[in-house]
């Protein structure tokens, strides 16, 4: 049996200088945002009406515990992100959404109604609730309050000819709506699907150069498609359908969005040189996965071709993280990664001096203490006197993160000190001591 | 019949002039005569009086060149000499922000390639300063670096690309040298061949392209390598000295090859222990910590 679940949203306020537009837009977006309950969701505008959400939940909530459950985890939710809403369950759209509107007798109303699937139980639950819940237009709600017809109880006592002679037919549909005896359309959110250009041969080429020439006019066909959508392509696949073989897939990631064939088959080409087409290729299609507005800063070309020749893996920037400790204090992430927030300096400590290499792996070293200063250190076979030392340094493990699984014992012993030292030939090195341990961390060269 | 006459050591040194011109003019290059010194005419100054004074203004762009670290008595010969290429990153951006170009000064980019020659973050993350100003000279500390901003933090601009062999090192280089938003491209040159460095140092000085600092790190014993490198440098660290109250990491640079004799071969620019004006430092005040507050 259908079951729909509304989310009506009791405190939007439309801004009238606004585009009605930007409502629908906000309200799709939002829409989409509820996919993760359901993949089937339609949004309501009537106004003056408060719009609403409606999921189709059929099938949906045993993934969730049963439909109690899944209301309170559905209202729990938008409560939490500070969504004024009113949440319901019924059978039919309508009713779901009728549902969410308080009836008069406040008392014995539920917080998170689930009307059953009964006709008969249907019009029990909802037979309380105002008129003004039908969402019928203004002429229509004003004639039935003059005779005195305010909650959707009165109507259904009502002959039904009587009905449609004086009220005309919408709202006998509406009545037949909201108990099922008249199927309502239900018009999901879908997205757009991904521009897309495909090529068919006749019959398959095994020649490089027409696959060449093939690739070129399709990505030209694509940008072409990209351009008249103002959009430009982040992420692409091409499928190649080979003879007498499986089809060939090759993605690729743009750390910069595009629109040029020229640059995209540069960045294709390697990839696309590898795969063997065999016996011959019959068919090209390439989609476009992701793409942004054309308007969004566009990042430089070079970057992609690197990528494109080493792999997403071997062209890097850095993203500085909350981590004290220096080699943890950077992280390296790929140019198509997010872009990072800048550090903030922190307001008391005074700024720690950091090496210009820092080793990938600190090495063991052996320093000679006497009376606790440093005096000399063993380092690649080198015997070499330290002349300065600077520290220590206390780094240990940050206090917002000692929570995450580590206990307050560790934490010490994962503490350690740093020591800048001066060798006797004038080089700097940066040291690292824990537990009776000695290690070279990095290395001003 | 006549003989053609002899020519003259004056007339012979003619020829050569107008063959030279006529090679750099088919080379598509602008720069290289008219020049006394047969060096192109863009200059980044260094902040180091020695080393700008020689090449009258600062290290020529639109050439290779290569640094190496020479310390026999520690393992710090097997690095990359990271102080002074960061520095020269620094100085190329703030030479860059008085430019007018295509791309804008706070957008171009630096190049990292090879997993070797990859400097720790902090040291492209700067608020306010350049890392070595207080310590050069005011004579040479012009006014293009008042124009650092909180904005210049190159980390934000820096491309780390690990490439393990020479081809493609090479190529990365090649690749980032047409993009007019690439300003500095450091380089690890270790194995680079004479062909590659030849080829390196062409596509820096191709015509139209934008003024792009290109630097090479080696190891020691390469730099007795053939290279077209127009200048090789060694860096080792700057002798202790007990009475020098300054605790930074300085360097001694030595110029160990120039390319077109613009100056006598042989070691310039040492400073450190035996100036007062240290060649190259690091200020421990220039490093700001980051990432101190949770998000």
């Amino acid at each position: 049996m259908p079951r729909t679940l509304a989310i009506l949203l009791t405190a939007w306020r439309t801004d009238p200088d606004a585009a009605a537009d930007a409502d629908a837009l906000a309200l799709r977006k939002f829409g989409r945002w509820c996919q993760r309950w359901s993949p089937s969701v339609s949004v309501e505008i009537s106004a003056p009406h408060p719009p609403a959400l409606l999921l189709d939940i059929t099938g949906c909530a045993h993934l969730f515990g049963g439909e109690e459950r899944f209301l309170r985890r559905v209202a729990r939710t938008l409560r939490d992100r500070a969504i004024r809403c009113a949440v319901a369950i019924g059978p039919t759209p309508r009713a779901a959404l009728i549902a969410c509107v308080p009836g008069d007798d406040h008392a014995v109303h539920l917080e998170h109604p689930i009307i059953p699937e009964d006709r008969h139980a249907i019009h029990a639950a909802l037979a309380n609730r105002p008129i003004t819940a039908l969402r019928l237009d203004a002429a229509t709600t004003e004639a039935l309050h003059e005779v005195h017809l305010h909650r959707i109880g009165d109507l259904l006592v009502v002959p039904r000819a009587d009905l449609a002679t004086r009220f005309g037919p919408l709202l006998l549909r509406t009545l037949d709506r909201m108990d099922g005896s008249h199927w309502e359309p239900f018009q999901p959110i879908r997205d757009q699907p991904p521009p897309m250009a495909l090529m068919e041969l006749d019959g398959p080429d095994t020649r490089a150069d027409s696959f060449d020439r093939m690739v070129d006019m399709v990505l030209a066909d694509l940008c072409r498609q990209l351009q008249a959508l103002h959009r430009r392509v982040r992420e692409i696949e091409v499928r190649v359908k080979r003879n007498a073989m499986d089809t060939g897939v090759v993605r690729l990631v743009l750390a910069g969005a595009s629109d040029d064939p020229v640059h995209l088959h540069q960045l294709l080409r390697p990839q696309l040189e590898q795969l063997s087409v065999g016996m011959g290729v019959e068919a090209l299609c390439i989609r476009a996965i992701r793409t942004t507005r054309a308007d969004d800063p566009q990042e430089n070309k070079t970057t992609d071709l690197l990528t494109a020749r080493l792999g997403r893996l071997q062209v890097l920037r850095v993203r500085p993280t909350t981590r004290w400790a220096p080699e943890a204090s950077w992280k390296l992430v790929p140019t198509d990664a997010p872009a990072a927030r800048a550090p903030h300096p922190h307001p008391h400590t005074p700024p720690p001096w950091r090496p210009t290499v820092l080793l990938d792996r600190a090495e063991s070293i052996s320093v000679t203490l006497v009376d606790t200063s440093l005096q000399r250190l063993r380092w690649r076979g080198h015997s070499m006197a330290i002349a300065r030392a600077i520290g220590p340094e206390r780094v240990s493990r940050e206090w917002w993160s000692r929570g995450r699984g580590i206990d307050a014992t560790h934490a010490a012993q994962c503490s350690r000190d740093l020591w800048r030292v001066q060798t006797d030939d004038g080089s700097w090195l940066l040291l690292e001591h824990m537990v009776g341990m000695w290690r070279l961390r990095g290395v001003w060269s | 019949m006549k003989s053609l006459p002899a020519p003259s050591s004056l007339s012979h040194a003619a020829t050569k002039e107008q063959l030279r011109e006529a090679i750099a003019m088919r080379e598509g290059r602008t720069t290289l005569h008219g020049d006394a010194h047969d060096v192109p005419a863009e200059r980044v100054p260094t902040g180091w009086p020695a080393v700008d004074t020689l090449f009258g203004g600062g290290l020529p762009l639109r050439g290779l060149h290569e640094w190496a670290i020479e310390s026999p008595r520690s393992p710090c010969s097997a690095f990359a000499p990271l102080g002074v290429l960061v520095h020269l990153a620094w100085r190329m951006d703030a030479w860059c922000q008085n430019r007018s170009t295509a791309t804008p000064a706070h957008a171009r980019m630096i190049v990292w390639i090879g997993a070797w020659c990859w400097p720790h973050a902090d040291t492209l993350a700067l608020g306010l300063r350049h890392p070595f100003r207080e310590l050069e000279q005011p004579s040479v500390d012009n006014d293009s670096m008042k124009d650092l901003g909180e904005t210049s933090n190159l980390w934000k601009r820096s491309i780390f690309v690990r490439a393990t062999s020479m081809i493609d090192r090479v190529w990365c280089a090649e690749t980032a040298l047409e993009d007019p938003s690439v300003m500095t491209i450091v380089l690890d040159a270790r194995d680079l061949d004479l062909t590659a460095s030849r080829r390196l140092h062409l596509a820096v000085r191709r015509d139209g392209l934008e003024p792009t600092m290109l630097l090479g790190a080696r190891t020691l014993r390469e730099l007795r390598e053939p290279s077209a490198a127009i200048t090789r440098w060694r860096v080792s660290p700057c002798p202790i000295d007990i009475h020098q109250p300054l605790e930074t990491p300085r360097w001694d640079i030595s110029l160990s090859r120039i390319k077109s004799n613009v100056a006598p071969l042989g070691t310039v620019g040492v400073a450190g222990a035996h100036d007062d004006a240290p060649v190259a430092s690091m200020d421990p005040s220039w490093v700001w910590r980051q990432g101190s507050v949770p998000s």
